[in-house]
């Protein structure tokens, strides 16, 4: 099933491991989320996916991701200063950020909050647990809550 | 103010002493004046005499009064009378010439009063024979006199008669006056016999005080008119009088008492200019020494620049000096430590970073292939399980299971390394909430189980939210765990018999109490990972954190009868 309400279906998945790349992607698949995943390696894809740059410059700028899940420990551009690139635009400020990551550091907490994130989840190491917390996630943030409205269009 | 009293009696008594000392060398001066003076007068009355006296003792030698004398007969008489007539009529003084015979009898009398009863004998023949040729004084009359007592030699040295010349007194005031003028100022002189007429020279005075020692050393007494009066006598030679010459104390004594008069104040000067002196020497020491020991006091307080003022040239600058330059090392050393301590704090904080670093990056890197190995050795069980014999799966749920402990154990080494960096923090703590909310945790995540837990009421303390809760966690855990084979689980948590205490209790399956010991050291376990999980870190965190607020955490327990954590948290609430 595809989850959305109207405007775009896409998670954007900002992940450096492969592996947690893979989890992630399964977790999603085993709860029957169906959205499209696009998977970007490190803060610079996120960025170019979200400012339709470098590789996505044909993307419609108007279509935004229904949610980002956003990993903090990435190479080149770290999350929170994608975190930060989201926030500072007009046309992405209001995406839905979480930021899915293994840190509990209290320091993380604080600049993810800070810079504007709208939900932090730490990364079970069990598997069941991280598929269960997926699953929630999905529910939630793709069921339950409102979407923004995409930008480009008025009212 | 008592020494001050001491010392005046001090200056009182000296001047006294002094006063004392002069009056006495005044009165030893005077004495000796007086005396002096004494014999002077009473040599120089002799004196006056004297040349009379010797004159008549030729006169007496005449052959008409020793013919007088030895035949007494009208015709020798008669040839005495104008003889005795003609010595009687000088000098003006002499009123009767009379000539007695050895035995005393009356034998012819010359001068202008010879018609008046004849007085007898006035001094006695041994008397003569000693020497004396002056009697006492005696009234003629309304006049005074005295009788002037000359021998009449016989063949061989023996004595015939006794002529005897009454003379009055003629000296006038004037005369006793100028007298008295030049033994002194103020001085009396009298002349007497004991018992007898005292005369100052030309009147009759009072006899002196009975019972004074009218010859002999000055002595001081009280005169007839009541003076104090420094007076001695001597005997005038050849008479029986006693001069005694008097000088009113009062001017002997002036000079003394003026000296006591300017001394006493002078005294009182002196001291007070040497106390003064003596305070204000003693008052620059203390004063120096007050400083010295305030100025000490302010460096052990912390003010290390601190100095004293090195004034003068004595034993206190050097004192001043000694200590000016220990402060200088104070100084020196407390800025010498400083520094060290901002050096190794700044390392120190340099190598908590680090580590901060480290331990973050490591724990975050290292639960990245946790999770791969967890995750996709589920997947394989999933996906092709079915196809995997029994033992294979088993295997991998072996890997999954101990992915999950290394999962847990990382946790547990990133927090107990975060415990020993992090700054404690100090809030009011509501542990029955904490312990409230942890329990619902445990409730939430085994609903099967049914654990009657008992949180008391009430339970504060102060302390590091996050850190506390740490510890309730692990205690609380501890708790859940090992009741979960018993049947009637109970825990509880409440306030311990100890102040500020605390203590977590359970009817599970506690633990060896022999072993007790090995419970807080991380990594120990007393139950195999079979019995019961765990990475057996959390009591060494726990305690550890408890030990940073200051307090306490041990255990009691013993196998099969449940356990009992207690712990102390300063400022928990009595």
């Amino acid at each position: 099933m595809t989850i959305s309400e109207g405007g775009s279906d896409v998670i954007l998945l900002v992940e450096d491991n492969p592996d947690d790349h893979e989890l992630t992607r399964r977790a999603l698949e085993d709860n029957g989320i169906a959205n499209e995943i696009v998977w970007a390696r490190d803060g610079v894809e996120a960025l170019d996916y979200l400012f339709c740059r470098g590789p996505w410059q044909d993307r419609d700028p108007t279509v935004q991701p229904q949610v980002v899940l956003l990993d903090l420990k990435l190479p080149r551009v770290d999350g929170i200063e994608v975190l930060r690139a989201i926030r500072a635009d007009a046309s992405t400020s209001l995406v839905p950020v979480i930021v899915l990551t293994s840190s509990l550091e209290e320091n993380d907490l604080v600049r993810s909050y800070g810079n504007g994130a709208n939900s932090y989840v730490r990364k079970p190491v069990d598997f069941t647990e991280f598929r269960e917390a997926v699953r929630s996630l999905g529910l939630y943030w793709l069921l339950l809550n409102e979407a923004p409205p995409p930008r480009g269009r008025t009212g | 103010m008592a020494f001050l009293g001491l010392l005046i009696v001090v200056v009182g008594v000296f001047s006294w002493a002094a006063y004392q000392a002069a009056h006495g060398g005044a009165l030893v001066a005077a004495r000796a004046r007086v005396e002096a003076v004494t014999a002077q007068v009473a040599s120089i009355l002799v004196g006056n005499v004297e040349s009379f006296r010797s004159q008549r003792t030729a006169a007496a030698d005449d052959p008409r009064v020793t013919g007088a004398l030895a035949t007494p007969s009208p015709s020798t008489l008669a040839a005495l009378q104008p003889y005795l007539d003609s010595l009687a009529a000088s000098p003006t003084e002499l009123r009767t010439l009379v000539l007695h015979a050895a035995d005393g009898t009356v034998v012819a009398r010359a001068g202008r009063a010879a018609d008046e009863a004849t007085p007898p004998l006035p001094t006695a023949p041994e008397a003569v024979a000693a020497g004396q040729w002056a009697s006492a004084f005696q009234r003629y009359g309304p006049t005074l006199g005295f009788a002037v007592t000359v021998r009449v030699p016989g063949a061989s040295g023996t004595t015939v008669g006794f002529l005897v010349h009454h003379v009055e007194l003629t000296a006038t005031p004037d005369d006793a006056g100028g007298i008295a003028d030049l033994i002194g100022e103020g001085a009396s002189l009298v002349l007497g016999t004991p018992g007898g007429i005292w005369i100052d020279l030309v009147d009759e005075v009072p006899s002196p005080p009975e019972g004074l020692a009218l010859q002999g050393p000055a002595a001081s007494y009280e005169n007839a008119e009541g003076h104090t009066v420094l007076g001695a006598g001597a005997p005038v030679a050849g008479t029986p009088w006693i001069v005694r010459v008097e000088f009113p104390e009062d001017g002997l004594l002036a000079a003394p008492r003026a000296l006591l008069a300017r001394l006493f104040p002078l005294g009182l000067l002196v001291l007070a200019g040497g106390a003064a002196a003596g305070w204000g020497l003693s008052h620059r020491i203390t004063r120096r020494l007050d400083r010295l020991s305030g100025a000490a006091a302010a460096i052990a307080d912390g003010d290390y620049q601190r100095r004293v003022p090195e004034e003068g040239d004595d034993e206190l600058t050097d004192l001043a000096r000694a200590f000016n330059s220990m402060a200088q090392q104070v100084e020196g050393a407390h800025e010498r430590l400083e520094s060290e301590v901002a050096k190794r704090t700044a390392e120190l904080r340099g190598a908590n970073r680090e580590l901060e670093a480290f331990s973050y990056s490591v724990s975050h890197d290292l639960r990245a292939p946790l999770r791969a190995i967890h995750g996709f050795s589920r997947a394989v069980m999933e996906d092709h399980g079915a196809a995997l014999p029994e033992a294979g799966r088993a295997d991998l749920a072996r890997v999954c299971a101990a992915a999950e402990r290394m999962g847990a154990l990382i946790d547990d080494l990133l927090a107990l390394s975060r415990t020993t960096r992090a700054e404690l923090r100090h809030e009011p703590l509501d542990l029955t909430a904490m312990a409230t909310d942890i329990v619902a945790d445990l409730r939430h995540g085994a609903p099967d189980r049914d654990v009657d837990v008992r949180i008391a009421d009430g339970l504060v303390a102060q302390g590091d939210h996050a850190l506390m809760r740490l510890v309730l966690r692990n205690l609380l855990e501890n708790a859940w765990k090992f009741t979960a084979r018993q049947d009637g689980a109970v825990i509880e948590f409440a306030r311990s018999a100890e102040p500020e205490g605390f203590v977590v209790r359970d009817n599970g399956a506690g633990f060896d109490a022999d072993y007790a010991h090995k419970l807080f050291k991380p990594f120990q376990r007393l139950h195999s990972a079979d019995e019961f999980e765990g990475s057996g870190v959390g009591l060494a965190l726990s305690l550890r954190i408890l030990e940073r607020h200051g307090g306490r955490l041990w255990a009691e327990g013993s196998e099969g009868q449940g356990a009992a954590f207690h712990f102390t948290l300063p400022g928990g609430a009595p």
